[in-house]
């Protein structure tokens, strides 16, 4: 597959507050990424550098196998949907979406249209008379519409009640299958999103500490569940190493780095210690917490 | 799409943000000028007459060039945040936005010239007539057509430049302050604002204590010159490009600021 967009070593500073440090990466066209970190991780610092919102201190970007920065024919094949208000409060939205189809060449009105009734969104409502949950859907609205060959969105469910949520997923999911192409989501809901993501970027304090697919990352580690004792005992003599444990009396629950040895797994069966596919979101948890080091780093 | 359709859809997209303020600005001038007058039947004959006959006199409005560089500074100020902010949302480098700011000041300026030189129509239509019926007199009109045809072409020539020039200047005062408080924020502001706002005390004592100053001002109002309006209209192009340069050097990789 061809790199869409190669990041080397690309730093950024504001003030004394490193926001990016030394971060590199290359995304594959036709995937849906998923964007994650802690607040102040550098996600959105890192979308408004992809997107010459903002400018790095260092490194480089290349978009579509062209420098990326100020390039305004690798520009127009982006759309970036931010978290933050970027358009007119006094704008109509159907006037909003008339400049985006003059803006992105790929721009699907009649789609556009449609996602609007779909999501109830009324196109007569100027943009300052929307609730925080229909500005989200305007901007999903104008990402989905876009058909570029990269759309990033930053939040887009910020404010959605379960049901746009829900709707937003299986729209998106529908939409890539039809036309398919990048897309980076950048989310705090992780559990909800985990299963339309086909590869996770970790951001820790503005250094990546994962990229890989789902899959794969769930596939490292493992929960084991069971009795205290015997998890503690199995844990020490096959050195195990332990990303997380949560203890309820005599009970405890310990995410382990896997593979798991074959004879380990035997015991396991035998001692009755129950094994569950770890969440995405509690791999997350554990490996942005501020004392943990990178997912390799730990399990090396 | 090429880079200059890029450009001419930012251009678009800025002059159709203006559009609307344009059209009610110039309704609430026409109104408070014009059509209240009118309403009340009110004469303005013997009342100050704004634009006096004559060909050395100048045949656009200095009302309406008043009240529109007013009006263009504080836009050009206003609208540049949000103007900027959602083309960068269209995925538009500063380079297409700076482009299609001096496209969209250019052609904003032409247009607010136009309308100076016809409001300067209508001051002489409305000093001098009392009824709607006396406008259908042919021998009124000609007496107010008179004055554009008598004008001298260099001195026609020297009004259009200075107009254009004042209205290109202060739209771009406007936008190079907004763009330097997009890029440093509240610190810059507030001493712009500071500074502009006690500029009518402090450069008028400056003018009285400081002979190089005094001469310079005297200098670019076009003091001593052959023709005042051309030199003026020149030397505020100067300042334009000025403000040019410098709204470039604030709008190089201007990051975003929402």
């Amino acid at each position: 597959m061809n790199a869409i967009l190669e990041i080397e070593a690309l730093s950024k500073s504001y003030g004394s507050v490193e926001a990016l440090k030394s971060l590199s990466l290359k995304l594959e066209e036709g995937k849906i990424y998923g964007l994650l970190g802690r607040n102040g991780a550098g996600k959105t610092t890192l979308l408004n550098l992809i997107t010459s919102r903002l400018y790095a201190g260092s490194g480089s970007i290349r978009l579509f196998g062209q420098p990326g920065v100020d390039n305004q024919k690798a520009l127009e094949r982006i759309c970036c949907m931010p978290e933050k208000n970027l358009f007119p409060p006094a704008m109509r939205v159907r006037e909003i979406l008339r400049h985006a189809a003059s803006f992105y060449p790929s721009f699907d009105r009649d789609y556009a249209e449609a996602l609007c009734q779909r999501f109830s969104l009324n196109p007569q409502l100027k943009y300052k008379a929307l609730s925080r949950g229909y500005e989200s859907i305007l901007r999903v609205v104008i990402g989905l519409s876009s058909h570029s060959d990269l759309t990033i969105f930053d939040e887009p469910v910020l404010g959605l009640d379960a049901a746009g949520r829900d709707l937003f997923y299986r729209t998106l999911i529908a939409d890539y299958s039809e036309k398919p192409r990048t897309f980076i989501i950048s989310t705090h809901l992780i559990d909800e999103s985990a299963d339309i993501f086909e590869d996770a970027i970790i951001l820790k304090e503005g250094s990546l500490i994962a990229m890989d697919s789902v899959e794969n990352l769930r596939k490292r580690s493992i929960v084991l569940s069971g009795r205290k004792d015997r998890l503690e005992e199995l844990v020490s003599r096959y050195r195990l190493a332990v990303l997380s444990r949560d203890d309820i009396g005599r009970l405890s629950a310990m995410t382990v780095a896997a593979p798991l040895p074959a004879d380990c797994l035997a015991e396991l069966r035998e001692k009755e210690i129950d094994l569950a596919p770890v969440s995405l979101q509690k791999l997350f948890i554990h490996l942005t917490e501020p004392s943990v080091g990178s997912f390799e780093r730990q399990v090396s | 799409m090429s880079a200059n359709h890029r450009l001419l859809r930012c251009t678009r997209y800025l002059l159709a943000s203006v559009f609307k303020p344009c059209l009610v600005f110039l309704g609430i001038y026409l109104l408070a000028a014009y059509g209240l007058p009118l309403l009340l039947r009110v004469t303005t004959t013997g009342s100050i007459t704004y634009t006096p006959f004559g060909p050395n006199s100048m045949i656009s409005s200095i009302v309406f060039l008043f009240a529109g560089a007013i009006f263009l500074f504080v836009g050009g100020y206003a609208g540049f945040r949000e103007d900027y902010n959602f083309l960068l949302a269209m995925s538009n480098t500063w380079r297409n936005q700076y482009g299609a700011a001096l496209l969209r000041t250019a052609a904003v300026a032409a247009g607010f010239t136009a309308v100076s030189f016809l409001m300067g129509w209508f001051e002489r239509l409305f000093n001098q007539v009392v009824g709607l019926s006396q406008i259908n007199d042919p021998g009124v009109i000609s007496t107010y057509v008179y004055p554009l045809n008598g004008h001298q072409p260099y001195s026609l020539a020297g009004e259009i430049l200075l107009v254009f020039a004042a209205f290109l200047t202060v739209f771009l005062f406007g936008q190079t302050a907004a763009v330097f408080s997009y890029r440093w924020g509240a610190r810059f502001t507030v001493a712009f604002w500071i500074l502009f706002g006690t500029s009518y005390i402090f450069l008028p004592i400056m003018t009285g204590t400081s002979e190089g100053f005094r001469r310079f001002a005297m200098w670019f109002l076009g003091e001593g010159g052959r023709d005042t309006l051309i030199n003026v209209g020149w030397h505020l192009l100067v300042v334009s490009a000025l403000l040019i340069a410098l709204t470039g050097l604030g709008m190089r990789r201007l990051p975003q600021n929402a």
